[in-house]
Parts: structure tokens; C-alpha cells; sequence
């Protein structure tokens, strides 16, 4: 410290307080002190303080998140959480960190049951995209997993953590919970009157940010189920339910166990395709993905998921309709693409997704009909 | 509470005390001077602390010390063997392929991670592998003339 | 992938012209090289800041007694503990007291601690207690020159200043057209990779700070006038900076770390957050222009009448942007009247960065330029080789400079110039006739995919007389080994590498024996530095006077040792010999190892040099750029498939670092014309997405992929009289074609005419509906810009 020497001359208070290292509780309880106005903004980016279990069960997880209720924080990959947690960005700062890494057997399998596949919720997003198992029978779940986002992202998360992770939105996103809104328990939606550019088009409630998860859509296509379990044992909803226009429809003690995907039917296709502000490995502007079974070039079978533009993975019945038994032609393509985008209900600076929705929904189609 | 963990950080075992609020990035930086462990965004959003975890790039900074018990990490320091660079690095100096060097230590970990799967990759597959990596001086063309090349010379042994 | 073109090098040149590695560029590869955030001292305490939730508003109260109570705060300050006086930075990009009882924008800072750690620190922030009044703001630059806007700056709102030449009536009056042309631009931030830290220390009565700074000396400079201290009691030592592009000056939060550390006793670290890099500093300033110009049928120039409203931000100071666009349209010689207004808002500082001024006005002239050409039947290469400048023209952009500073005009003359070389061999390069096919119309269409082509030009300055003068050490060691001592800053444009190549060349030694210390304001000789594209032209003067100062003291030794006049003697690869007898010869270390015959020890040999730019002569940097691009109709993507920079940047030091800085600048120009946009929001003012997540920079994947596409950059043949060695200039001028050649290419693929980017597949489809619509597109799909 003999560089230090000297400095004394320059103090102008006393730092006798910094000789001890050892945090007073009632720095901690500052700290947690969460209902206490800050009078300014603080930038953050460092984790706060909190205690990381461990459970070596998923009954044992559920415990743990029933006991603390909302001071409990779950994690798999950690790319959504610890975001949140960096900017105090979470409506309630947790005290608890729970990982579901200590459970056993664990949750990163990929396997083909009789039925079709079942993923584990700590399965990789990587681990998708290279299977070969997915990429062959489940292709467009391969794809919507590499068009995530950048590998480091894929390597961690999770397809728990994407289904479950937090909406887009800047507002609510905001680092410090700079806007009060309906997520945080607000009564507002900033976004609606404010910058809704990347915000949705089709079934908003008080809310107006889009689904998140990059494999919803081609889940939802799939015809895929979410098991759950909770406090009161286990449930499984199909993908589409599993969303709703105010999140998703887990409880505050329940996790997502499984994700289970049926067998695409025999010659059933699948066409992925996803347009983000600069490439594809943006968040979804929109995305759409199509599973159909087309023989002779008449479509038996056809799910039409669209991603980017609501709440919840939007599924296009209504062209489905329009197709089931149709030859897949230039017009009745364009017939099917109209009907994606009637009903929409577009914000002050979102209506281009109309076009791109209907876009990409013919864009799809024809190159099923390929 | 702190707790004390052990793991292997370029090919020697390490033992270091972490808080469970310890990012592996500060671990690394801060208990363990690798500061090649380049922060930028801290949010997993520029891969400029990427390193191997167990062989697979990772984002340091959105990774729980604590989880890195028992795992293999390569940062940059443990490329260069004996003071000889490995042949990423010394491709990236030939060929310029950096102007401020803070993305650098990120971009050659993808490149050692990706040439490790796939020794012979196209200039899309490179472009793609890359993806999660700013390079905001925007010296990417010759980025990936780095990489493209050092893949030719370890191919050529 | 990239080809390399061959290089325009000056014959017989050893150092200069060679792809030299980066000097640094081992530690950048192997994670050792220090930046600011990588520093730390022992005993040392870490930072936080709370800043204002409110875009305008007064303290009326503010408490720390609570934060500063609890254990482990060792200072907090507010504005009652730092002077009132306010600090203007480097180019007048801030002026402002570094804390205040009236924050001007959402994000300014108005407390700090200091701690022994983050959690302590953040906690003690949250003790801090204000009680709050709001004022009025306002946001919009066109509201905030209104009269009765809510007044930020204590100056007013409008900061103005007139570049004019010419009688303007008589220009317009000559002219058979007249085009009119209004532009926007949204809002680029530098966006910095590699966060930036000021770490404080004093000892008695003197300050260290160490930091990652383009300005070194005018950071000490202004500490040490704030602080009330002679300039030897301040020390700033710079570290390498990641991408900086025009962030990383003289920055209100190394005033705090100075300031925490005096109160605290102990060193105090304050290191920004990514979120604080984003939307607390500075960002480019966000203009809104309008130009008419007048040319006759011939498409010769007449009169241009530019008026250009900027945004200063908060704490921004300039009323003029550093332009060359004023110059660059003067070969006819046209009338010119070229209005600045610097606005004051209640948003983030607005000021410099890469290519100011001219990557913002040279949008909108080049716009207005291609409408005029349409107009008149001219292809874009005819009309611009028409109009621009050449050599030995006169140019007038700095006639403000010299009237602010009191100084009389003595008529300015440019230098060396070579667009025209730029726009025709660029136009080569990138088979510009094969591609072009008219104003608005595509080069090809497949499906909903058309392509087409754009094609800018721009200038920018190579430093500035008013700057300052740089000074330059070069040391030679006893072994024959080499220190070089400049002010300058290194942000990964490479001068490290390019003054030890300047000095190398001058001493006739190989640029290996050279080690250089950068920015050390207690060794190195002052520098006005790293703005405004300062180093390669003007910097690089000093640095080869350094070096011949250097060379003919070992001549002289050499000469007494060989027992030749030294003026018989020659250096070159390391070796002394007498010019004419190269057998005759001894090597350049062994010169300097010897015991002087009279000093009887080896000699020490220090060059050194001063120099400035002449009074009438000024050096420009020139370029034109050239793209093609394909848009999805469908989907409003954009992918960029060529691009050909052609630069005059006078001798190319080093051809793989100009490379670097063309690719790199189009990539931060394209980032701006395609994607980058920093939105505020419109009731607080607080920036939305500061973060890499949500501000979207491109990135590989965004480049010219696939069969034919390619980047490439080229250099002119040119020798500018005045630079070392024939240098000019290049880091960002880079930048400054590309938002008008991306424009131009969107127009030739979609016969839209677009005004305001970025272009993101949202403006993209929005104009294309307004297009089906019979509405004329203008402006892109957001509102409030």
C-alpha cells in the first residue's frame, strides 16, 4: 500500500467506516427494502444478492417455490432470469434462486417415446437443433431452435426457460421497473400509446407485447403439450393454451416438466420462416409456421402457427379452413393469406405486420405446395 | 453464502470461494486475473466474454460460478501454448482481423469452438457461428478471412 | 470475401505502404492488453450513480446523511459538493457543471457513492432522498426552437452559426431548377463495445486517473482547471478504448470518480454500466435539414441554401457540426448559404461522432443531388464529377472558425484531391454500367426481390489548424530499440501502429524496434487529440519531424564515429552507411551502443517535434461509395450484396488498417441507414433500449453474403503535399456516403424515394404501403421522429 502514502492530506471524511470489509445487516436490509421510492434511477448489471437452492426433486422444487411464493425465482438456463435480475427488471426481487440443474434424473433428454417426442424442460435450444432426430422428424422445431438467437444463447437456453421467459417489451423490460404497467401489477400498458412497433396485431387484452418464445409457433404446429407440475399434482395443455393474452397460464408454485410432441402424421411438412429486424436470428417481427399434409396437392391436414404477432402463438384457423380439402393454387393461396390478417388489430406503429403476416403465410404456402 | 468451489480453468484445477450472486466472468476476472474475459453488454447480448465451458461457447456473464463446479473452462489465456499462439490467433494478426481488440478474445473462442466440430466450414457457416459476437469496429470481413484461413492451416497441420 | 486491391504506394518507401501487424495486436489476441475497465488499484472502492428519473426538474431538497451512515460508504456527493463552474469539453460537446440542482435530462446524474462494493453502494443510493420539482421539457428539435419552449441550456435553445459564400439571390436566379429536399434521420448512438471506467487517485495534492480516452490532454486539462490545480498536479493515463467512434472524450463521470475519490481518501473506481454507455453520454446529433439547390440545365451548380438544425441534447454546446459538405459542391463555384442550428433539448447529450456533420448533411445533399439529376437526365457519376472540388480550390467551411476566434480569413485552398479518381474507378471496381439502369429502376426482379444500386460521395477533415498542435517524442535507446511518445488515443483505428510506421520510415529502421506510450499525460508531449480524423495527416507531421529530428542527432554521432560529414550519411533498414559507398556502413545499433568520444557513455538521443497545419492549405479526405442491394417486397428485408469503397486518403500508411476503417466505417454507416435507432421515449424521455439486445448493430451474418457478393475497398493515386509522406486522413469519412448510397439503391430497386432511415423492414413495408395507397412515402412507419 505504499502508493497510498500520502493521500491523507486530500481526505476530506473520514473513511474509517470502509476499514471493515464486513457488510452491516442493515445494508442488506436497505437492500431488500424493495417498497422504499427510489428518488433517481440506478443502472445495474451485476447480480443482486440472493440464495441459490438446489432441489434434487421436481416435488422437492415445487416445495420450495409454494414456501416462498413471489420471493422465489425459478431458473434452468438462467439467459432470461439473470438478464431480469442484472437490470431489476423482475416486478418482485427474488430472495431465492431455484436452478433445476440439481434434479435427478435430469431434465436435458430428447427422446422419441411410441407417440412422438418428449423434451426434457432443460433440454438446449442446441441440443434441438442438432439432434438428428428433430432436425429430421421435427424439422421446423430445429429451425425456430437455430433462429433463436446467437449459439452462446442456444448453448444455455432452455425450452422450459423459452416458453417461460418474459415478454419483449421495452416498457416492461425497462431496467429498475421504470414503468408501473399492467405486468407489475399497473393498471397501463405503455406501450399501446407509447412505441409499439414490435408489439402485436391480433388478441390483446390490457397487454399488447407479443409471445416471446421462439419455438411456440412451430410447437403449437406440431400439435405439442406443456406437462406441468404444481402443488396439486401435474397437468399437460396443449402450446396455444399454455399462453394467454396476460402471459402464460403457470401458476406461481408450478414448472414446466416436459414439452411432449406428437409424430408428425406419415408425409406431413413442415415450413418454418421468420423475418427479424436485421436476420433471422433477431427476435421474431413475425414468424409462421406450417405443418400440413398434402397428397395429390390437396391439403388433408394443415396447422398454421404464427409467432411475433400476439400475446400467444396465433393459430390461423381460419385459412386452415379455407385449405382443408383444396388444392394448394396461386388463389387459394392468396384466398388463405388474406384470411391470416382479417380481424387484426394493429397499434399506431405496428400495422406493416399485417403485410408481413399475410407475406409470410403465402410466402409458406407456397413453398409447401413446392 | 459464500461457498468454495473447485474446477479446472485452462487445463489446471482451481479452487476459489464464489457467492451464488458470483458471475463466472467476475469469478474469472476478479479472482483469477483473467481479464481476457473481455465484459461488455453483461447481459448475454455482445459475446465478448465467451469462453468454453466443457468445450461449448458460452456468455461468462450469464453463467452462475457456482455451476461451473466440476466443469472445463477454456478462456484466451489458454490458447497460446509455450508463448506460441495458437493458429486462430496468429491469424487473426496476419490478417487484421481486429481494430480495438475487445471483441477479439470472444470471436477467437467461437472460432476454436466452431473449427473443433467442424474443421472446414463454409464463410455462411463462420458468418453464423459468429452471429452472437459485435464486433462494432465492424472489422468482420476480415474476421472472417481470419477465420477461414487459420481453419486451412490446421486442416494442413 | 474480401479482396485485396493493389495499393497506391509511393515508390521507394520502406515502412510506409506495408501491411504491418497491429503493434498491439498480440495482447489483443491473447486477452492481455488493458483496457480502462481492466484496471484496478489495491484499497480501491467502487462507484455507483443515481441519476434523474425526470427529463427536467429542480432539487428543491436532497439528502445523503442516510447513505452515507451506512457501513461500508465511504463518500457521497451531490452538486453542494462540487464547484458551480460548468466545464466545456473538446469541439464545444459539452458545456455544464458536473452536478446541478437542475437536471437536464432523464439519466443525468445527480448523486454518487462510493463503497466497498456494488450491493453496498446500490443500496446506499436507494437511501439517498430528493424531493423533486418538475419542469417543462421538451424533446423535438422543431419544438425547441419555438419561442416560449421550455428553456434548457443557460444560453437559450439555439446555438447558430453561417458558412456563406457568394451572392445567394443571383445563384437561384441563374438556375433553370430549383430542388428542394427535406430529411430526417433517426437516431444513432456510438454504441460501444467495451464499457469505459475512470479509477481516481490522489496522493497529497495530486490527481491520477486512469481511463480509456480519445482526449488525454484535454481531460487533464479540464480536471485540472475544474479542480483548481496547475496542470503537473493532474495525471491522466489512458488506456486502449474498445470502439469508441467519438464517445470516449472528456466525459462527465471521470469529474465524479475525481471527486468521490478526494472525499472517499482512497482510490474510487467508477465503471458505466452497457445501459450508461447507451443513454447517459452522448449520441450522434439528430438533424433535421432542408437544402435547395439550384443548378442549371447543364447540371452545373448555381446556389445551395442548407439549413441544418442539430440536436445538442442536453449539455451539447456547438453551434456548428465540423462539416465539409459547405466545401465539397464548390468546383462551379455556386453561391452558398449554409445555416447551423445547434439545439438545445431535454434528451441525452447530443454531439460528435464518426463522420458528424458530413455523414448527416451529406445524406441530405447527395438526396437532393439525385433528384436534381433525375430531373435534369443526368446519371449520378455525371452531376457529382461536375460540381465537386478539386485541388487548389478554394474552400470556406472554416471562415466560422476563424470569426469565433477573432482571427481574420486569410483564404483557404484544398490541398490534394481525388473524388473524381474515387467515383470512376470505384464505378469500375464495381461495374457500375453493367448495373445501373436509370433512376428508379431496379437492376433485376425475381419475384418479390429487386435489386438496385446507390452510388454516394462525401469529404471529411483531416484535423484542424484550431485544433492544436501535436507534439511528438521519439526516444532511441542505447541498443538501437525505439520508444515513440504521442497524445493520441486508441480506440482500434490503429495509430499506435500508423505513427511508429510514419516514424520508422523517417529514421530508416524497421518498425519492429518501435514501442509506443500513448497518452500518459506526466511523459507524453501534448496532442489535440484523437478527433476528428487528426492522426494519420496531422499528428503523422509531427511524428516524421520527430523522427528526422531523431535521425540527424545519430547522424551526427555516426559521423563523428565513420568520420564523415553526417550529410554524406543515409539510414535505412537499420543500417547507417555513407550514401554512394554502401560497404561503407555500420548497423543503427551499434551507433547507438557506442561510447560517445566525448561524453565517454552511449548517447541519448531524443527527437522531437511540434507541428501544425499550414494557414492557407488544408488537406480533405475523399471518398465515394458504391452498393447494391436486394429488397424482399414481401417482407421488407433488406441484405446488402456489394460494396465498393473508393477513398483519397493521399499515401495508405498501412493498406490492411485503411481496409479495416473502410469496411468498418460502411458497417456503422449501413448499421445507421438499416437498423440503428435509439428511441426515446416520448413522455419521459428515457431511452427505451439501451442495450445490444434491442439497439441493433449489425453483425456478420448482416454483411454481403454468398456467389458475386463481395466487399472491397480501394485507395486513389493520390500525394497530398502537405501530409507526411503524402497522407491524409480516413477513419470517418468511412462512414459518411453510406445512408445516401443505401437511399439511392432503395430508390433505383423500389422507385420509392425514402428520407428518413433507418430503413428496417418496418419503414420498408410501411412505404411500400403507402405506395399502393397513392400516398407518397416520406418518411418511414414511426411516429415522433
Amino acid at each position: 500500500m505504499a502508493m497510498l502514502e500520502g493521500e491523507r492530506a486530500a481526505v476530506t471524511a473520514s473513511a474509517e467506516a470502509v476499514a471493515r470489509p464486513q457488510l452491516d445487516p442493515r445494508t442488506i436490509e436497505a437492500w431488500l427494502e424493495q417498497d422504499e421510492p427510489v428518488a433517481g434511477t440506478i443502472s445495474t448489471d451485476y447480480l443482486p444478492r440472493f440464495t441459490y437452492l438446489r432441489p434434487t426433486t421436481l416435488a422437492e422444487a415445487v416445495a420450495v417455490l409454494e414456501r416462498h411464493g413471489p420471493k422465489a425465482a425459478l431458473m434452468s438456463g438462467g439467459m432470461d432470469l439473470l438478464r431480469e435480475l442484472k437490470t431489476r427488471s423482475r416486478p418482485a426481487q427474488p430472495e431465492v434462486v431455484v436452478s433445476l440443474k440439481g434434479i435427478a434424473p435430469p431434465l436435458d433428454y430428447v427422446c422419441a417415446g411410441e407417440s412422438g417426442l418428449a423434451i426434457g424442460s432443460l433440454a438446449t435450444l442446441r441440443t434441438l437443433e442438432t439432434s438428428a432426430l428433430v432436425r429430421e422428424q421435427y424439422g421446423i422445431l430445429a429451425q425456430a431452435a437455430y433462429a433463436s438467437r446467437a449459439w452462446q444463447y442456444r448453448n444455455r437456453a432452455t425450452i422450459g426457460g423459452d416458453l417461460c421467459q418474459r415478454e419483449l417489451c421495452w416498457y416492461s423490460r425497462s431496467s429498475g421497473n421504470a414503468y408501473p404497467c399492467f405486468r407489475k401489477g399497473g393498471e397501463d400498458c405503455f406501450a399501446t400509446r407509447g412505441d409499439n412497433r414490435f408489439h402485436a396485431i391480433f388478441g390483446r387484452l390490457i397487454c399488447s407485447a407479443v409471445c416471446p418464445s421462439a419455438t411456440a409457433p412451430s410447437l403449437a404446429a406440431l400439435g405439442a403439450r406443456v406437462r406441468i407440475v404444481g402443488p396439486s399434482g401435474g397437468r399437460s395443455v396443449p402450446v396455444e393454451a399454455f399462453f394467454t393474452p396476460r402471459g402464460t397460464v403457470l401458476g406461481s408454485a408450478e414448472i414446466v416438466a416436459e414439452v411432449q410432441v406428437p409424430s408428425p402424421a406419415p408425409g406431413a411438412r413442415g415450413v418454418f420462416l421468420k423475418v427479424g429486424v436485421r436476420n433471422k436470428f433477431d427476435p421474431a417481427l413475425a414468424s409462421v409456421a406450417v405443418l400440413a399434409c398434402i397428397e395429390q396437392q390437396v391439403c388433408r391436414t394443415i396447422r398454421i402457427v404464427l409467432g411475433g404477432v400476439s400475446p400467444q402463438p396465433w393459430r390461423a384457423f381460419r385459412a386452415e379452413e379455407l385449405l382443408i380439402g383444396e388444392r394448394l393454387t396461386e388463389s387459394s393461396v392468396a384466398r388463405a393469406a388474406e384470411a391470416v390478417v382479417e380481424g387484426a388489430t394493429p397499434l399506431s406503429h405496428n400495422g406493416y405486420k399485417i403485410d408481413l403476416a399475410r407475406s409470410l403465410v403465402g410466402r409458406a404456402l407456397v413453398r409447401l405446395a413446392e | 453464502m459464500a461457498e468454495r468451489i473447485e474446477l479446472r480453468v485452462n487445463d489446471r484445477n482451481q479452487v476459489v470461494e464464489v457467492e451464488p450472486f458470483t458471475t463466472l466472468a467476475e469469478c474469472l476476472r476478479n479472482q483469477l486475473g483473467l481479464i481476457g474475459v473481455r465484459v461488455s453488454c453483461n447481459q448475454g447480448d455482445c459475446g465478448a466474454c465467451t469462453i468454453l465451458v466443457d468445450g461449448q461457447p458460452v456468455n461468462a456473464c450469464m453463467e452462475l460460478a457456482i455451476e461451473a463446479e466440476g466443469r472445463s473452462v477454456t478462456t484466451i489465456e489458454g490458447l497460446a501454448r509455450n508463448g506460441h499462439l495458437h493458429p486462430i490467433q496468429q491469424a487473426f494478426v496476419e490478417h487484421h482481423g481486429m481494430q480495438c481488440g475487445f471483441c477479439t478474445p470472444g470471436m477467437i473462442m467461437v472460432a476454436r469452438a466452431l473449427l473443433e466440430s467442424n474443421p472446414a466450414p463454409t464463410e455462411q457457416e463462420v458468418k453464423e457461428a459468429l452471429v452472437g459476437n459485435i464486433c462494432r469496429c465492424g472489422s468482420y470481413p476480415k474476421i472472417i478471412t481470419s477465420v477461414l484461413s487459420a481453419a486451412q492451416t490446421m486442416r494442413e497441420g | 470475401m474480401a479482396t485485396r486491391q493493389p495499393v497506391a504506394t509511393s515508390n521507394g518507401l520502406a515502412v510506409i505502404g506495408k501491411r504491418v501487424p497491429l503493434k498491439d495486436a498480440y495482447e489483443k489476441v491473447t486477452g492481455s492488453l488493458e483496457y480502462a475497465v481492466d484496471f484496478s488499484l489495491p484499497g480501491m472502492l467502487v462507484a455507483k450513480v443515481l441519476r434523474s428519473p425526470y427529463a427536467h426538474a429542480r432539487i428543491k431538497r436532497i439528502d445523503t446523511s442516510k447513505a452515507e451512515a451506512l457501513t461500508g460508504v465511504a463518500a457521497a456527493i451531490t452538486y453542494q459538493d462540487v464547484p458551480d463552474e460548468e466545464w466545456l469539453d473538446r469541439s464545444l460537446n459539452y458545456l455544464g457543471p458536473v452536478l446541478e440542482d437542475r437536471p437536464r435530462f432523464a439519466g443525468r446524474e445527480v448523486a454518487a457513492v462510493a463503497a466497498v462494493d456494488y450491493h453496498t453502494a446500490e443500496a446506499a443510493l436507494r437511501l439517498i432522498e430528493i424531493e423533486w420539482e418538475e419542469l417543462p421539457h421538451v424533446f423535438d428539435i422543431m419544438a425547441a426552437v419555438e419561442p416560449g419552449a421550455p428553456q434548457v441550456a443557460s444560453f437559450g435553445n439555439v446555438r447558430e452559426a453561417v458558412v456563406e459564400e457568394g451572392d445567394l439571390e443571383q445563384g437561384f436566379a441563374a438556375a433553370d431548377l430549383v430542388i428542394e429536399h427535406d430529411t430526417r434521420m433517426g437516431q444513432q448512438q456510438h454504441a460501444p463495445l467495451g464499457r469505459n471506467a475512470a479509477i481516481a487517485r490522489w496522493k497529497g495534492d495530486k490527481l491520477t486517473l486512469w481511463t480509456s480516452t480519445q482526449t488525454p490532454f484535454q481531460l487533464r486539462d479540464s480536471l485540472a482547471r475544474h479542480l483548481g490545480l496547475p496542470q503537473n498536479k493532474v495525471r491522466v493515463v489512458n488506456h486502449p478504448a474498445g470502439a469508441s467512434n467519438g464517445l470516449w472524450w472528456t466525459n462527465n463521470f471521470h469529474f465524479l470518480a475525481a471527486h468521490l475519490a478526494r472525499k472517499a481518501g482512497k482510490p474510487v473506481k467508477l465503471e458505466l454500466t452497457q445501459e450508461e454507455c447507451f443513454a447517459t453520454v452522448k449520441r450522434r446529433d439528430k438533424p433535421v435539414s432542408k437544402v435547395r439547390l439550384g443548378l442549371k440545365r447543364d447540371g452545373t451548380f448555381t446556389a445551395i441554401h442548407f439549413k441544418h438544425y442539430f440536436d445538442n441534447g442536453a449539455y451539447g454546446y456547438k453551434p456548428y457540426p465540423y462539416e465539409s459538405v459547405s466545401d465539397l459542391w464548390g468546383g462551379q463555384r455556386p453561391a452558398i448559404r449554409f445555416e447551423y442550428y445547434g439545439v438545445s433539448t431535454n434528451l441525452v447529450t447530443a454531439g460528435c461522432m464518426r463522420g458528424v456533420g458530413d455523414l448527416s448533411m451529406g445524406f441530405t445533399m447527395e438526396q437532393a443531388i439525385d433528384r436534381a439529376a433525375e430531373a435534369l437526365g443526368l446519371n449520378p457519376l455525371e452531376i457529382r464529377l461536375k460540381n465537386h472540388i478539386r485541388a487548389g480550390d478554394p474552400i470556406y467551411s472554416q471562415k466560422f472558425v476563424f470569426k469565433r476566434l477573432g482571427a481574420p480569413f486569410p483564404g483557404e485552398y484544398l490541398s490534394s484531391g481525388a473524388l473524381d479518381q474515387c467515383i470512376l474507378k470505384g464505378a469500375e471496381a464495381f461495374r457500375w454500367s453493367e448495373k445501373w439502369k436509370g433512376w428508379g429502376q431496379p437492376t433485376e426482379v425475381d419475384g418479390s426481390k429487386r435489386r438496385g444500386v446507390g452510388m454516394a460521395t462525401a469529404t471529411h477533415i483531416c484535423g484542424g489548424r484550431h485544433l492544436g498542435c501535436p507534439s511528438v517524442v521519439v526516444k532511441v535507446n542505447h541498443d538501437g530499440t525505439v520508444h515513440i511518445f504521442t497524445g493520441v488515443g486508441q480506440q482500434g483505428q490503429g495509430a499506435d501502429t500508423t505513427q511508429a510506421q510514419i516514424a520508422a520510415e523517417a529514421l530508416g529502421v524497421p518498425v519492429e524496434t518501435f514501442v509506443g506510450t500513448h497518452g500518459d499525460t506526466d511523459t507524453c508531449p501534448w496532442s489535440p487529440a484523437t478527433v476528428a480524423s487528426v492522426n494519420s495527416h496531422q499528428t503523422g507531421m509531427a511524428t516524421r519531424l520527430a523522427a528526422v529530428d531523431a535521425r540527424r542527432q545519430v547522424l551526427e554521432l555516426a559521423g563523428l564515429m565513420m568520420e564523415v560529414a553526417p550529410e554524406d550519411l543515409d539510414i535505412k533498414n537499420g543500417v547507417v552507411f555513407v550514401k554512394g559507398s554502401p560497404d561503407r556502413s555500420l548497423p543503427f545499433s551499434e551507433v547507438t551502443s557506442m561510447k560517445h568520444p566525448v561524453y565517454l557513455t552511449p548517447p541519448d538521443i531524443i527527437g522531437r517535434a511540434t507541428a501544425n497545419l499550414p494557414e492557407s492549405q488544408i488537406a480533405k479526405m475523399f471518398m465515394s461509395h458504391f452498393v447494391e442491394l436486394e429488397v424482399d417486397t414481401d417482407t421488407g428485408e433488406v441484405k446488402v450484396l456489394n460494396f465498393v469503397g473508393a477513398h483519397d486518403s493521399g499515401t495508405i500508411i498501412n493498406p490492411s488498417i485503411c481496409e479495416n476503417q473502410v469496411y468498418g466505417g460502411f458497417l456503422l454507416g449501413a448499421g445507421h441507414a438499416l437498423t440503428e435507432d435509439m428511441v426515446f421515449d416520448e413522455q419521459t424521455g428515457r431511452v427505451l433500449n439501451p442495450s445490444f439486445l434491442d439497439y441493433k448493430v449489425l453483425t456478420t451474418v448482416d454483411m454481403p453474403t454468398g456467389e458475386g457478393s463481395d466487399m472491397s475497398a480501394l485507395f486513389a493515386d493520390c500525394y497530398d503535399p502537405l501530409g507526411p509522406y503524402g497522407v491524409k486522413s480516413i477513419g470517418e469519412g468511412a462512414t459518411c456516403p453510406v445512408p445516401a448510397a443505401v437511399g439511392q439503391a432503395l430508390y433505383n430497386a423500389l422507385g420509392i424515394r425514402l428520407d428518413n432511415p433507418p430503413f428496417t423492414p418496418e419503414a420498408i413495408l410501411e412505404a411500400l404501403r403507402q405506395q399502393r395507397n397513392g400516398k407518397e412515402a416520406h418518411s418511414n412507419g414511426h411516429a415522433g421522429r
